[in-house]
């Protein structure tokens, strides 16, 4: 559908919405641009019927903050109503409790609780339309050298499950037309021990199929080797605390904080990089950069600065506290537009389909 | 281009080789086909050519293997995946990504090939296996013969001068496994492609081998010889084969177009003046049924599996249902013991609507062993597996359970680990766990895959016997040997519909696909098997000496 890059951006381009915005004209507007993107684009892969039952949960989960946030937060001057209150660990007189359950409602923590539920809403349905078109073996090809091998047992791991839920339905059958009723834990025993040894056997099989097309670890590397590389990832972790701690403690000459952590970053990325130079491993790369790809990209690209600008001025509107009293948010169409662009993969993908796209 | 010598090799806490001081020579462009029981050492000699063995396996390696001029010992299966291809039995567990094009660049990405090259490869290899069709597919979407050809294609990719394949056909259907075979007969005479093939079918194969290595096992010399040469002393072989042996045809034919000429000129008594007991035909009188299914229907995710099914089965008679693979097959059966529940029409056990039992009660009455026996074993030792669904079924005694082991032939392997036994004993263990609960209906499904000739010969035999005792015995099979050896009655099924339901020899006669080998050969005269063949012309022989 869309080269893996361009998608990439745009799944970055939505979480950085997602994550960074409290302002809830702004969610809904990415969680309405997200569910059509979703619709539309879902329409055209097997995979879409997969996320159904995930988007239904994460719509549940939604309602927990919603619930819980005016349940135990009764900060707020609009008070709905009074529930019965229970303290758990209070003082003799009754003034601080560790827990305080119930008590006023109010309709600004109704309305936090909404807005987190809304972030919620907002990320998964930007992962479930990103999932639904990326291809896994563009993605898994898209990883630095140094991360490949990694990546492989990980694809393999995740095509596992489905084939090691087929087995456990068959095992399960097999069971039950022999009489095996399954009451407790102990009947249990009968599933997992073939299921076990199924598996066992299957990964075998799978292990010797890899070593006989040539996968296995290339890179010949000395202990004295191995162990240089560790040194320098401890070295490069321990810096990360230090400029943590730093960062923590001091307001003011924050300077040698970054650099510090400045200096892990690099010395990470170096041995990611020479590790990964010493993988003798090429890539099989197809994938066609298509115009609409760029015209995806752009459009990406062009509003992440514009979000990521006004992110930072009051006039962007990003932040939503609603305590103590209840207003309503500001507005800017700016970044309002930044956000309907998101709706890109819907329209541009309408213009051309390639049957090789199939998913 | 293969050496073997004097190689020994014992696996890991054995104390017999597997192999015993080995020798053989192959040349480059051979087709070799490697047949023998099940524990045999096939499955190692194959191993031994890319050195899978003693690399991946472990255990005691003596003798020396020179293959393409490379030492597998020294080169390790990474450095002669560019040399030998390798397929393995079960094409689910041989893949590594998604869709057809990544998993084909696999192995080259492996050896660091250049992008350039690797598409020149993809494309050639997609057009000589003719899976260009195939190239954006999610493997999963794929049949079990194209996803065989996938692998068979992904082996292909590093351009191996030999190709070496572990019974590719076990999972396959009679079509899909003609499809792959095929496809190597024509690698190995366009390409050249040097070709090493384990099978237990050999009918199917046979023809197309310059070479047969046959291992004995038991400790008896492995040997490498001409098919017809082979063959002849086989202590199994083909009906073709095995008929042609019993009546001295030389030279030995092969295929049926050989055999045909031996055919035309040998008398026989004509079918219906026999005095042999043939199987009931449509003719025997009808008795009672006990199970019967009226206008089912069944859909998994909106696609319908079963359209509207109505037959019944009667007490001693054998049911074979035969047809392609997603043709409704196992879905019938699962419908009969209560796995799926019918959308829609009645599943009636002794005039009973059973919709509503649930599986355990209605597998007092009806037995089930699945496609896998694996998915049934679970206890430490044959006896204990037996045992285990004797609980639930009070009626039957320890003394059943000793009666059962003995008629199956599992009394000596009753202390036995039941996942330690071969494919043949594997099966009659799941039987023995199902059959101690005394089902009136036994339903078998696919019970012949990983079996050779004597192991089927036997199975036939057994489930004739359980006829004779009056159970109804319903078989779903792709194996049309095994058919017109035991059933009495064939249901042909295509798209979830009853398409043809006859008197097995009627059916064979009308059929092409599934026909029997003996029945292409004697096309006319009904006979199925080479015993009613030999017992015809016994018939005919005997009033003249």
């Amino acid at each position: 559908m869309y080269h893996t890059q361009a998608w990439l951006v745009w799944l970055v381009t939505g979480l950085v919405m997602g994550l960074t915005t409290t302002n809830p004209f702004y969610l809904t507007l990415l969680a309405a641009v997200a569910a059509v993107n979703f619709d539309l684009l879902g329409r055209r892969s097997s995979l879409a019927v997969h996320w159904q039952p995930l988007i239904r949960f994460t719509l549940f989960l939604s309602l927990m903050p919603l619930l819980f946030n005016p349940l135990f937060v009764h900060e707020g001057e609009t008070v709905l109503f009074h529930l019965p209150t229970w303290r758990w660990f209070a003082d003799p007189e009754g003034r601080v409790a560790l827990l305080t359950l119930g008590g006023p409602v109010t309709l600004e923590a109704l309305t936090y609780g909404a807005i987190r539920g809304m972030s919620l809403i907002c990320i998964i349905l930007t992962f479930a339309t990103f999932n639904i078109l990326a291809n896994p073996s563009y993605l898994l090809r898209s990883l630095p050298k140094s991360m490949y091998q990694m990546g492989v047992v990980t694809s393999i791991a995740v095509s596992f499950v489905p084939q090691m839920t087929l087995a456990l339905r068959d095992i399960r059958e097999a069971q039950m037309v022999r009489g095996h009723r399954f009451r407790g834990v102990r009947d249990l025993l009968v599933l997992f021990m073939p299921l076990l040894t199924i598996g066992l056997e299957r990964a075998m099989q799978l292990a010797e199929s890899m070593e006989a097309r040539g996968f296995s670890r290339q890179d010949d590397m000395s202990a004295a080797q191995q162990n240089t590389y560790k040194g320098l990832v401890a070295l490069a972790l321990f810096l990360v605390l230090v400029a943590v701690a730093w960062l923590g403690l001091t307001d003011k000459a924050r300077l040698p904080g970054w650099a510090v952590m400045a200096l892990a970053a690099a010395l990470i990325g170096w041995v990611f990089h020479s590790m990964g130079k010493r993988v003798q491993r090429s890539r099989y790369l197809t994938e066609l950069w298509r115009p609409r790809d760029t015209r995806l990209l752009a459009l990406c690209l062009t509003s992440l600065v514009i979000f990521i600008l006004f992110s930072r001025s009051p006039a962007g509107f990003m932040g939503y506290y609603p305590y103590p009293r209840l207003h309503w948010p500001g507005f800017n169409p700016l970044v309002g537009a930044a956000i309907m662009a998101l709706i890109g993969p819907a329209v541009l993908s309408r213009e051309q389909r390639d049957k090789n796209d199939r998913i | 281009m293969i050496e073997f010598d004097e190689v020994t090799f014992y696996y890991a806490g054995t104390e017999r080789p597997i192999l015993d001081r080995l020798t053989l020579r192959i040349n480059e462009g051979e087709f070799i086909l490697v047949v023998g029981p099940s524990g045999a050492g096939k499955s190692t000699f194959l191993r031994c050519l890319n050195g899978l063995i003693p690399h991946f396996y472990g255990g005691k390696f003596g003798g020396s293997v020179r293959v393409g001029g490379r030492d597998p010992l020294q080169a390790e299966p990474r450095g002669m995946s560019d040399l030998v291809g390798f397929v393995l039995q079960t094409p689910e567990a041989q893949a590594v990504t998604d869709t057809v094009e990544s998993e084909l660049a696999f192995a080259m990405e492996n050896h660091n090939l250049p992008q350039r090259l690797m598409r020149k490869r993809i494309e050639e290899v997609l057009d000589q296996v003719a899976i260009a069709p195939l190239r954006h597919r999610r493997l999963e979407t794929l049949s079990g013969g194209e996803r065989q050809r996938v692998a068979i294609a992904s082996a292909l990719t590093l351009q191996p001068r030999i190709l070496v394949l572990d019974e590719p056909t076990s999972q396959l259907d009679p079509q899909a496994a003609e499809e792959v075979l095929t496809l190597l007969q024509k690698l190995n005479t366009d390409l050249g492609l040097t070709v090493i093939l384990s099978e237990h079918r050999l009918e199917r194969v046979v023809q197309y081998a310059d070479r047969i290595l046959y291992f004995p096992g038991d400790g008896q010399k492995p040997v490498l010889g001409r098919p017809d040469a082979v063959l002849s002393e086989l202590p199994f072989a083909p009906p073709l084969v095995s008929l042609a042996r019993q009546l001295n045809w030389t030279p030995l034919p092969l295929t049926v177009k050989a055999g045909r000429p031996f055919a035309r000129h040998l008398p026989l008594e004509p079918l219906a003046d026999q005095a042999i007991s043939l199987r009931a035909t449509s003719q025997s009188a009808p008795s009672k049924a006990i199970l019967v299914l009226r206008d089912l229907w069944y859909s998994y995710q909106g696609k319908e599996a079963l359209k509207g099914v109505s037959i019944s089965f009667e007490a001693g008679q054998l049911t074979a249902i035969m047809g392609r693979n997603g043709s409704g097959k196992t879905t019938l059966l699962k419908n009969i013991i209560g796995l799926l529940r019918p959308q829609n029409g009645v599943v009636e056990l002794h005039g009973q609507d059973t919709r509503h039992w649930e599986v355990q009660t209605i597998a007092r009455t009806v037995g089930y062993v699945p496609q896998n026996p694996d998915t049934l074993l679970f206890a430490d030792t044959v006896r204990e597996e037996i045992e285990f669904t004797r609980r639930y079924h009070p009626s039957s005694s320890r003394a059943d359970t000793d009666a059962l082991l003995e008629q199956l032939g599992l009394m000596h392997l009753q202390a036995h680990y039941p996942r330690d036994l071969s494919g043949g004993e594997r099966q009659r263990a799941a039987l023995a766990a199902i059959l101690i609960g005394n089902p009136q209906v036994l339903l078998l499904d696919e019970p012949t895959r990983g079996l050779d000739y004597q192991q089927k010969k036997r199975l036939a035999q057994f489930l004739r016997d359980m006829v004779g005792a009056g159970k109804a015995v319903i078989m779903v099979t792709h194996d049309v040997e095994l058919a017109a050896r035991c059933a009495d009655r064939v249901v042909l099924m295509g798209d979830g519909q009853i398409v043809l339901d006859g008197p097995m020899r009627e059916i064979m006669r009308q059929s092409m696909v599934f026909s029997s080998q003996i029945s292409k050969l004697f096309p006319e005269s009904g006979y199925l098997t080479e015993d009613e063949v030999l017992e015809a012309y016994r018939r005919h022989v005997a009033p003249r000496n």
